[in-house]
């Protein structure tokens, strides 16, 4: 059986470095099938985290009691930002999960 | 990959952080873990030898040269996946990583580490990590 980061050594770098997301707005772009995203969603007060690849989007594992304040889309940055139903939105954190 | 970093910056509300995480350009190593120890098997090779990664780096660091950008800090982390064995592990990375290699010397240094003997553990792949925690400017 694969195990990615049992040590969680990726989410102990974020809050060490950035703090917590208690009450924040976060947008994750490359959320993937929500690997991350599930690490940090419960304590933000919005998520949107954004993933293209259609088969990485199909995979995606979220609560579903997480809907209210997750909203994951299979959109690039680019697609969401021209798109007129996201214009205005502002983000406290940006994490470009391994997709620069 | 400047542009996006260009894009972001429009996101970020006032007091907003970018945290971008990516590899640093040092191959993953390919071990073989029991417990706490590991021996090295290989470098897993990639089909663009981490040039994107490269790549990135210069993103961020043109992004910062524009003005967009001041680094407020940058860490390291090791990222590891861990799988039964070699072919799981090949497996993982045909799905999740096209690009990566397990050369053929990874499998031949297995095959002489573990002998006639199934000597219990796990395969390891270990990645150099960067994240780097961006303040907008302007």
């Amino acid at each position: 059986m694969i195990r990615v980061d049992p040590r969680a050594n990726e989410t102990r770098a974020l809050r060490q470095s950035a703090g917590s997301f208690e009450g924040l707005r976060v947008l994750e772009i490359g959320a993937g099938d929500g690997r991350l995203t599930r690490r940090f969603a419960r304590q933000a007060a919005h998520v949107v985290a954004l993933e293209p690849d259609a088969r990485r989007y199909q995979r995606r594992k979220l609560p579903s009691s997480w809907e209210t304040h997750v909203q994951f889309l299979p959109l690039s940055l680019e697609d969401y930002r021209k798109n007129p139903l996201f214009a205005g939105e502002r983000f406290d954190r940006v994490l470009l999960s391994w997709s620069l | 990959m400047v542009h996006a970093l260009k894009s972001i910056h429009r996101l970020l509300a006032p007091g907003g952080l970018l945290l971008d995480i990516h590899p640093t350009d040092e191959p993953a190593g390919i071990y073989l873990g029991r417990g706490r120890s590991e021996q090295f098997i290989a470098w897993l090779e990639e089909t663009d030898e981490y040039e994107e990664y490269r790549q990135a780096d210069q993103a961020v660091a043109q992004a910062m040269r524009e003005g967009f950008y001041r680094l407020e800090r940058r860490s390291l982390f090791w990222f590891t996946i861990h799988a039964a064995s070699l072919p799981e592990l090949e497996l993982y990375l045909q799905q999740e990583w096209k690009d990566a290699i397990i050369p053929p010397l990874a499998w031949q240094r297995l095959a002489q580490i573990q002998g006639s003997r199934q000597i219990p553990g796990e395969i390891r792949l270990r990645e150099r990590i960067q994240l780097n925690v961006l303040l907008p400017h302007g």
